[in-house]
């Protein structure tokens, strides 16, 4: 029988016990109790606003400065990467292949670039055609094949500094000079940089030759590891993992890990790195939760006046025991909500606490 | 109460204007005890309404969960008096159930004089706890048998039985009286 059906045939059933009753219920709640109870929904309806509103207003600043936090950290930690990559030498095959050759080809091309200039000052004094960029330097004879035409100016002067009493024989002597002296600079800086490009070979080589030894010395997983000169980017994977999980992988165990030991489990704690009973382990877990919030009880408290992640210890009626918490509006057994090892989850008087 | 637990205090107000004398005759009639205790409960009752509504989700009816709490509030109370729910005699669940004509006095016999009200104020306080719980969640809350099994833990046919004696008890009562 459905329960409308069922309804309808008591309703019918009572229907004059059911209108009696309507006529004698003239109690209603007392004013006083309804102000009281009026007051407090009101205040606590406040209080609830005003709570949301704080912790809304709690949470943003620490938020923000830990968004800022990471921003910022993060910023450095690149600039810096990007400075130390930018401050490296460069690796040995780059430096053999390119970093060398283009080195001295610049500071080759800079000294020629300077002489030139210097000559096209000077034959701009003496009034000659401007030469086109030559890729050679000019030489001496075209200088003074070019200095044969009468000069004009004092401008050489300024360039070379020197004064010229007489105008013309003068000039074409110091122009001379000037031109050797120029030639001399050139060659000595030429000398310089072959000078250094061997220098700088000889060190890459050296330093190749350094690590092929190493690598050779070394056992097999160690030569895995970039050389020192290479400026690769390491990732600090260690660094960036919880220290929880770095302590675990370092010791070996993970939290609530259970051995057996003499016939007694023990359960790993990570917090303080030791193996425990599982009453201490179970004892710590509910500490750690502020409890146990109702003690050891064997009668639960009522469900209305209990909220989540209450804890308590159930002892059963052989005296055995059971911690409990109230997890999404249930008493659920402590290891089963913390996911522990199934030992731990019938242990004691868990194995038995939800049989009573 | 959705709207109650989101901070909107008018709500609550309407709430309980349309529950406040239903629940607290319940109390009053259900606690068997002086008027002012039954006003102490009355009031405890809705202290805990207020307080769990936090946790309130609409999972069923709001009256469900409010006669719900009810009962809770006062099986804690029968509990701190050392009294507990009596099981009676003919409340078994194996109960047969018998017609309506053999229950007891004929329906629509019963008049509304005041002695009659009177006296059936003094049956319903004689019935025994269970069976005046399920009349009285019936008549005050407006409940199904479904609704009432569900707040107090027992099978839909027991409800039915219950309120079935607790009718033929008054209405023999009464019968008898007049």
């Amino acid at each position: 029988m459905s329960d409308n059906s069922q309804k309808q045939e008591l309703a019918d059933d009572m229907q004059d016990i059911a209108e009696l009753y309507a006529a004698s219920q003239t109690e209603q709640s007392p004013a006083d109790r309804d102000d009281a109870i009026l007051t407090a929904a009101h205040e606590s309806a406040k209080s609830r606003s005003k709570s949301a509103n704080q912790r809304r207003g709690v949470y943003h600043p620490p938020l923000a400065i830990a968004a800022t936090l990471v921003l910022t950290i993060g910023l450095v930690v690149l600039i810096k990467q990007d400075i130390e990559q930018s401050s490296l030498p460069p690796s040995i095959d780059e430096s053999l292949s390119e970093s060398f050759s283009p080195t001295i080809q610049s500071s080759q091309e800079e000294t020629t670039q300077a002489l030139l200039d210097q000559e096209t000052k000077l034959q701009t004094s003496d009034s000659a055609p401007i030469p086109a960029k030559a890729s050679t330097p000019p030489t001496i004879e075209k200088i003074q094949a070019a200095n044969s035409e009468p000069l004009a100016g004092v401008a050489s002067d300024k360039v070379l500094g020197e004064s010229m009493p007489q105008p013309q024989q003068a000039s074409s002597e110091a122009l001379k000079e000037a031109v050797q002296r120029v030639e001399t600079r050139r060659q000595d800086a030429l000398q310089r940089a072959r000078a250094t490009n061997t220098d700088m070979k000889r060190e890459a080589l050296a330093q190749k030759r350094l690590f092929a030894k190493k690598m050779r010395d070394k056992p097999l997983a160690q030569a895995a590891a970039p050389p020192t000169t290479t400026p690769q980017r390491v990732i600090p994977e260690v660094d960036t993992m919880p220290p929880a999980i770095r302590t675990a992988q370092r010791i070996g165990h993970q939290k609530g890990e259970v051995r057996v030991v003499t016939d007694q489990l023990e359960v790993w704690y990570d917090e303080n790195h030791r193996w425990i009973s599982p009453e201490q382990y179970f004892a710590l877990e509910l500490k750690r939760l502020d409890g146990p919030t109702y003690g050891t009880v064997v009668t639960y408290p009522a469900y209305e006046s209990v909220t989540e992640w209450e804890t308590l210890i159930d002892r059963l009626a052989d005296g055995r025991e059971c911690p409990m918490v109230f997890f999404h509006e249930r008493w659920r057994r402590l290891p089963d909500v913390l996911d522990l090892d199934e030992r731990l989850r019938n242990y004691g008087g868990c194995a038995d606490v939800f049989n009573e | 109460m959705s709207a109650y637990s989101q901070g909107d205090a008018a709500a609550f107000d309407a709430l309980y204007a349309r529950h406040k004398d239903s629940t607290f005759r319940f109390v009053l009639r259900q606690c068997h005890c002086e008027r002012a205790i039954a006003e102490e409960l009355f009031q405890d009752l809705w202290m805990r309404i207020i307080n769990a509504s936090r946790f309130y989700r609409v999972e069923a009816k709001f009256t469900t969960w409010l006669y719900r709490i009810a009962h809770n509030l006062l099986v804690d109370f029968y509990r701190r008096n050392g009294r507990v729910f009596n099981i009676s005699l003919d409340d078994s669940e194996n109960m047969v159930e018998e017609p309506v004509e053999k229950m007891g006095a004929e329906p629509h016999n019963i008049t509304a004089n005041q002695q009659s009200l009177e006296k059936l104020q003094t049956c319903i306080e004689e019935l025994p706890i269970e069976q005046r719980e399920a009349f009285l969640l019936q008549q005050e809350g407006g409940l199904s048998l479904q609704q009432i099994a569900d707040i107090t833990g027992c099978k839909q046919e027991t409800i039915k039985s219950r309120i079935r004696y607790a009718v033929k008890k008054i209405r023999q009562q009464l019968s008898d009286e007049s």
